[in-house]
């Protein structure tokens, strides 16, 4: 097995039960992370610092991985009629992996009081005066996220790819829409869930 | 030693021609298709046998070898999809 292909199309590697044992174990770990750094996961590739109660973490890493899995599974059962909900269910959850590892380089209180500085800076109509250092630290938060965000990408395209057996560009570009539908759809939704809470 | 099927001048499939008792040397002669099993790469034919023998169970198949349920049914639908153009 190529160690490299495996890390990024886990699921055309590894069996069923080690990508749902991994996916669930990384879903806690993120849920945790979450909840220890103060950074909510409100959207489907959303990190934002919040400081929410428990419920509301759990809330929003759930309907991510739900709203994600039966958009793949919807457009999947098209593509291919032998598409399962499971491994989508499971490319949900492995996907968000490279999201939970961003979490501590957001969450952390160095780059709180950094962001907090820059907000009260800014909300004077002047420019923030930024030392090196700063610039130094949000370009190393901007290199970090951009990499996240690219790993999510890769792990859910590879994973949809492997789960629906989708070839054509068509398919790629449904998955796409789909995913955009699904980040406007959790905004939409935890916005209702979080009020009626 | 492996069987060619394909004809190395021309690319087209080979079809069996003799066939030899191993036994008495009785020698067969004739024009016999080659069997669509024996058309499949050795990998191929390798898979449908592991496919045989865990009962046609992807499920169990995937247990087997240690790898995910979806990349072995991709490997059998494209390897129906090769029979069925191959029967054709």
């Amino acid at each position: 097995m190529n160690t490299t292909k495996a890390l990024f199309s886990p699921l055309e590697y590894f069996n069923d039960r080690i990508l749902l044992i991994t996916g669930l174990a990384a879903s806690a770990a993120g849920l945790g992370l979450s909840v220890g750094f103060d950074v909510a996961q409100d959207g489907i590739f959303d990190l934002h610092i919040a400081r929410l109660p428990f419920q509301t973490h759990l809330l929003f890493l759930t309907g991510n991985i739900v709203l994600t899995a039966l958009g793949l599974f919807l457009i999947g059962k098209i593509i291919n009629p032998g598409t399962r909900l499971i491994d989508m269910v499971k490319v949900g959850m492995i996907a968000r992996i490279p999201l939970y590892l961003a979490i501590p380089f957001i969450g952390n209180r160095k780059m709180i009081s950094l962001t907090e500085r820059l907000v009260r800076q800014t909300t004077g109509n002047s420019l923030p005066q930024l030392e090196a250092s700063d610039m130094a630290l949000l370009l190393f938060l901007s290199l970090v996220s951009v990499l996240c965000i690219a790993g999510f990408f890769v792990l859910l395209v590879n994973g949809f790819r492997v789960a629906a057996n989708a070839k054509k560009w068509q398919h790629y570009l449904s998955l796409a829409a789909v995913i955009l539908a699904a980040e406007v759809l959790s905004k939409f939704l935890y916005a209702k869930m979080v009020a009626l809470f | 030693m492996r069987l060619p099927v394909i004809c190395p001048s021309c690319d087209t499939v080979l079809q069996v021609s003799t066939l030899t008792c191993d036994h008495c040397q009785t020698t067969i002669n004739g024009s016999y298709p080659m069997p669509v099993f024996l058309r499949l790469t050795p990998d191929e034919q390798e898979f449908v046998m592991k496919f045989l023998l865990a009962s046609g169970s992807i499920k169990e198949m995937a247990a087997q070898e240690g790898i995910s349920y979806p990349t072995l049914r991709n490997r059998l639908d494209e390897l129906i999809g090769k029979i069925k153009q191959l029967q054709q």
